[in-house]
């Protein structure tokens, strides 16, 4: 072997250890309660008494020592395989009368974090932004959440997580700082809607608005720090945000962020891209939903159709505009409509509109539908302009396409704005569709392939700066497509490849393989845990969630859990809830690849399941098979 | 004799079959990513074969061996395709099969040893090592593919002292013709373990190696140069140097016309110089002291410093990104007063030569000893290997293979009638191996391939 196989241990989110990218079974909860008690102090020794108490609380078991030997040992047996018994012990060290943890500062994601934040803090703006991103994903979810409300954990979760909060802020006012206001609007919003009592967060906010040239929206942003704290905690707002307000009545010149950079260098030809899957080379479909978005602002309505073949960016473009509108303080209604729900009627209405018009939708006569679902469109439109947001709308039921295609044409002074993404290259188009596509006062939005410089720049975010030939290998063997090309480079940064000219032929044969393969290849190399997890995940669709996976593939859900997270980690599965994957293509191609016998084998344990389950399960919740 | 077009129809139906294998990884003309596939480091070979697949793995290899038998195909090997020249023209009924995808490389620190799938790089090879202080038997472009170099012999920057790098092999992986895979050792399948040692290959779908890595953290190494109008000076010292240079230090002397290119160092951009590079392995006052002599020549431009091993690889500042080269080389016994004289006068200030670079290895040391592992190529029986590379100027290629002819030609007084044949790509087989060690290639590859369903490494004419 090289070395050390490296080891790292998550506790940003679940607690999961890798050795060399592996997931490595942990054990139970109480025996992860061991780890979990000695990463929170770092290099402190943690007693033995301190242990058992995290671990049982006040109801130890007869031989507490023992038990706890138990633990460690397993837990030893788990983090150095290789090692023989008696050499194991330098990762759980014994230390006087108890253990340490003895890792290295890195293998930490907790430390690792708070290094990063600490040294962002003495780093050029431009830097700081990229340690900061970089340390903001490592969480995975709450800190420590297995132990999220016992006492002994209690005090480290609210210190991370408030060093999460802190260094939230520091990257939206370093970016605030890079002259990047518009941008960070929306994610300041976000962040004030999650704690309104940091001040922080509403000055940045205040400070961002004022630097777009939106002084009325800024006052406002004060206005409702004001309401706030005193609503909430009965005191007026520190002197940041009070003279903050002055200033801004004052239009002070110190308030002005930096001007945009001008040098044009050639090190910053290359557009930094703003996170994992930045979004680069769509300049001119976000102008377009940007003037839409102003259109609705100005009560004027609009249709945009986003369409283009799998993978190009649809969902992304959708995800940009939800950001927009938020930013800009308009609400949007979101559907996402699927194979499975297609016959599902007005499934797609139902998660637009939401559980208050299911009596509508229970009636028998289509038109009165329409003419419903419409009368409630202007109504909520008069309350206040909001987007309707359909994705992969090839896929949505009968009804509410056709509902769809009803409201485009009465859309006129609607203060509405809908926008559809469709995929190109299904089959066969329902009329209505057909119909919507066609109209012509829908703005059609067609994503091209992402160009070199594009292409650079997701190299430059994954690899490191590319070579020219690297580069432009990477860019013809994608053919510009933005999912094909993440695939490849994450299939790339697996292997370690680095983007020099020399490994031009390793791109090559990396990325011949179409997209789906290369997940599935990759999945092969995973342990076989994964794998099963992964094809329960798939087999299951929509209705896939812990426990049914964990029923599913016959894992234990800790097990499931750290699977999920290897997943998630290795962009194969979306992170978040529900459970999905990055892409209907790799859903697609996981399920295919799974072999007949195993599949017959799932697919029993899931009627099973289904039949015990309950009897009011619709045929949304069928299995794929 | 069909027309290319209609060869191509009749072997797209014959490649079909191979769609589904290698994860899709397979291209037939015609395909989007034929032509991306098809092309080779070597830009100067522009071949159009039957398919080109990248298999992952083993598996994958032996499944496209058989239906390209199947389908009365032939396979070729090929990683990064530096060697791609000896191939040219032969390609039409065969499915090129690359190896890049298998990425796979461990590195035992412990047991100094390395095990390199088909796909990996030197520059792969050594970064790793390096991190553990060791070294691995290198060409002198990071880019190289282990497996295809090693297959040929391997004259590395370490060679004086430690042999050729196929003498460094303990392990050949191989897929054979019917589609069995092989782990072939000393103990086990041992002729296989010997023809990879050297013998070019022919005989399988190598799909990894086990080799000895070196005990080499840093090297005392770099480069002096002067303009070519020393020339005549520089390489009659050099020629005296060698005669007495420990074997510790493995040099090369070249008449570089270095191109206008921008990642090239600016004091040589453009020029035409003679240079001098060397590594010598052990201390830097030991280093110092050997090349001393060569200091005293006063160089204009004088790199040597303590460097660590994996920069070595970076030395002669060959283009990493693909490129149309021709090269041939030829192995010489001396390198006498006589021999500089021809060769300055035709390749020097007055020759009218275009060529890039001829330049001469030093051999010698372990090189010229047989290896006691032996193989199909355990030594190099000679003291120099002159080597001439062009890029085409305007002139086309076979004005540049007339003048790198000339030029090695201009050697004839001194060469020898061996071949090495990583670098000669125009000699005949036979002679770049003794004749008893070319007898039994024939009869391994005979048994082991009786239906020749791979390509040899060179065309069988002068066999």
């Amino acid at each position: 072997m090289d070395g050390q196989p490296e080891l790292n241990l998550h506790v940003l989110g679940e607690l999961t250890a890798t050795r060399d990218g592996a997931v490595v079974d942990l054990g139970g909860r109480r025996q992860r309660a061991v780890l979990a008690a000695l990463a929170m102090q770092r290099d402190q020794v943690v007693t033995a008494d301190h242990l058992v108490d995290c671990v049982w609380g006040d109801h130890p078991p007869a031989n507490v020592n023992g038990a706890l030997q138990a633990y460690v040992s397993h837990l030893r047996r788990r983090l150095e395989p290789d090692a023989s018994a008696r050499q194991r012990g330098s990762i759980i060290a014994r230390a006087g009368p108890g253990y340490v943890l003895r890792l290295s500062p890195d293998a930490v994601d907790a430390w690792a974090f708070e290094a990063a934040v600490e040294s962002a803090a003495g780093q050029a703006p431009g830097d700081a932004v990229c340690t900061l991103e970089t340390a903001l994903r490592m969480w995975r979810g709450p800190a420590y959440v297995d132990y999220a409300g016992e006492a002994w954990a209690e005090a480290e979760i609210a210190r991370l997580t408030e060093l999460r909060a802190v260094a939230r802020e520091r990257l939206l006012a370093t970016r605030l700082e890079l002259g990047e206001a518009q941008l960070v609007i929306g994610d300041l919003e976000a962040l004030v809607k999650e704690d309104p009592l940091r001040e922080e967060r509403w000055r940045l906010l205040t400070l961002a608005l004022y630097r777009s040239h939106r002084q009325a929206a800024a006052l406002e942003a004060l206005r409702r720090a004001r309401t706030v704290l005193a609503d909430e905690l009965g005191v007026d707002p520190g002197p940041a945000l009070r003279a903050l307000e002055a200033e801004v009545l004052a239009q002070s010149p110190d308030l002005d962020g930096p001007r945009p950079a001008t040098t044009a260098a050639p090190a910053t030809l290359i557009p930094r891209p703003r996170t994992p899957d930045g979004l680069v080379d769509r300049d001119d479909e976000l102008a377009l939903l940007r003037e839409k978005l102003d259109d609705l602002a100005d009560a004027t309505s609009g249709c945009v159709l986003i369409e283009g073949p799998a993978g190009i960016g649809k969902t992304r473009l959708l995800e940009e505009l939800r950001r927009l509108a938020v930013s800009n303080g308009v609400f949007v209604r979101s559907a996402r409509s699927s194979a499975l729900e297609q016959d599902f009627e007005w499934g797609v209405a139902r998660q637009l509109f939401g559980a208050g018009v299911d009596d509508l939708l229970e009636r028998e006569e289509r038109f009165v539908v329409l003419r419903g679902l419409c009368e409630l469109t202007t109504q909520l439109a008069e309350e206040a302009p909001f987007v309707l947001c359909v994705d992969d709308v090839q896929r949505c039921d009968e009804a509410s396409l056709q509902f769809l295609a009803y409201l485009v044409r009465r859309l006129e002074g609607l203060p509405v704005l809908i926008v559809l993404a469709m995929r190109t290259g299904e089959q066969q188009q329902a009329d209505d569709l057909a119909e919507l596509v066609a109209d012509e006062t829908v703005s059609v939005v067609r994503p091209g392939p992402l160009t070199e410089q594009g292409t650079a720049a997701l190299v430059t975010d994954r690899l490191g700066r590319g070579a020219d030939a690297f580069v432009a290998t990477c860019h013809r063997m994608t053919s510009g497509n933005p999912l094909l090309l993440r695939q490849l480079l994450r299939a790339l940064a697996d292997q370690g490849v680095p983007p020099d000219a020399a490994h031009v032929d390793t791109v090559r044969a990396v990325g011949s393989r179409a997209v789906t393969s290369l997940v599935t290849l990759r999945l092969r190399r995973m342990p076989k845990a994964v794998t099963t997890v992964a094809r329960a995940v798939a087999m299951l669709g929509p209705m896939a969630d812990l426990r049914s996976v964990a029923d599913l593939s016959q894992h234990s859900e800790e097990d499931v859990a750290s699977a999920l997270d290897l997943l998630a980690r290795s962009e194969i599965l979306r992170d978040g809830h529900p459970l999905d994957f990055v892409n209907p293509l790799v859903r697609d191609a996981i399920h295919a690849d799974v072999p007949t016998g195993e599949r017959a084998l799932l697919v029993e344990r899931l009627n099973r399941r289904l039949k015990s389950s309950s009897s009011s399960a619709d045929h949304a919740e069928a299995p794929r098979s | 004799m069909l027309k290319r077009r209609d060869r191509e129809v009749v072997t797209v139906q014959q490649a079909e079959g191979l769609r589904p294998l290698a994860g899709g990884a397979v291209h037939l003309p015609g395909d989007p990513l034929y032509d991306e596939a098809r092309m080779p480091w070597n830009l100067q070979v522009d071949e159009h074969p039957a398919a080109v697949a990248y298999p992952a793995d083993p598996h994958e290899v032996a499944r496209i061996v058989r239906a390209a038998a199947a389908a009365g195909l032939r396979v070729a090997p090929q990683g990064t395709g530096h060697g791609a020249p000896p191939l040219a023209g032969r390609l039409g009924d065969a499915v090129l099969l690359r190896t890049s995808a298998m990425t796979g490389l461990r590195v035992d620190a412990a047991s100094r040893t390395a095990r390199a799938e088909a796909g990996v790089l030197w520059g792969d090879v050594i970064t790793r090592a390096g991190r553990v202080g060791l070294a691995g038997q290198h060409m002198s472009s990071p880019g190289v593919g282990v497996v295809g170099s090693s297959l040929g012999g391997g004259v590395s920057w370490y060679s004086r002292k430690y042999g050729l790098q196929c003498s460094a092999i303990t392990a050949v992986e191989l897929v054979l013709a019917d589609g069995t895979f092989v782990r072939a050792t000393d103990d086990q399948d041992a002729d296989l373990l010997w023809a990879a040692r050297g013998g070019s290959g022919g005989f399988g779908v190598v799909t990894a190696l086990e080799f000895d890595l070196l005990p080499v953290r840093t090297a005392y190494a770099g480069m002096l140069a002067w303009d070519w109008r020393h020339a005549q000076r520089v390489l009659t010292a050099w020629g005296e140097w060698t005669a007495d240079a420990p074997e510790s230090v493995t040099s090369v002397a070249r008449i570089f016309q270095v191109p206008d290119i921008e990642w090239l160092p600016d004091q040589l951009r453009g020029r035409k110089m003679v240079m001098i590079d060397a590594v010598a392995l052990g201390d830097p006052e030991t280093g110092a002291r050997s090349i001393a002599p060569l200091r005293a020549l006063r160089p204009e431009i004088d790199t040597f410093a303590e460097m660590p091993a994996p920069d070595i690889a970076h030395l002669q500042m060959d283009p990493q990104e693909p490129t149309a080269v021709y090269a041939n080389s030829v192995l010489v016994e001396g390198f006498p007063a006589g021999a500089v004289d021809a060769l300055v006068e035709a390749a020097g200030p007055e020759s009218g030569s275009n060529l890039l670079f001829v330049e001469l290895r030093q051999l010698g040391g372990a090189l010229a000893r047989p290896s006691p592992r032996g193989g199909a190529l355990d030594h190099l029986p000679a003291a120099f290997l002159v080597l001439g590379v062009g890029l085409d100027v305007g002139t086309g290629w076979d004005a540049v293979r007339a003048d790198a002819l000339r030029i090695l030609d201009s050697l004839a007084p001194w060469s020898s009638r061996a071949s090495y044949l990583s670098m000669a790509y125009e000699a005949a087989a036979r002679r770049g191996f003794a004749p008893e060690a070319y007898e039994r290639l024939v009869r391994i590859r005979e048994s082991v391939d009786p239906n020749r369903v791979f390509v040899a490494p060179r065309a069988s004419s002068g066999d």
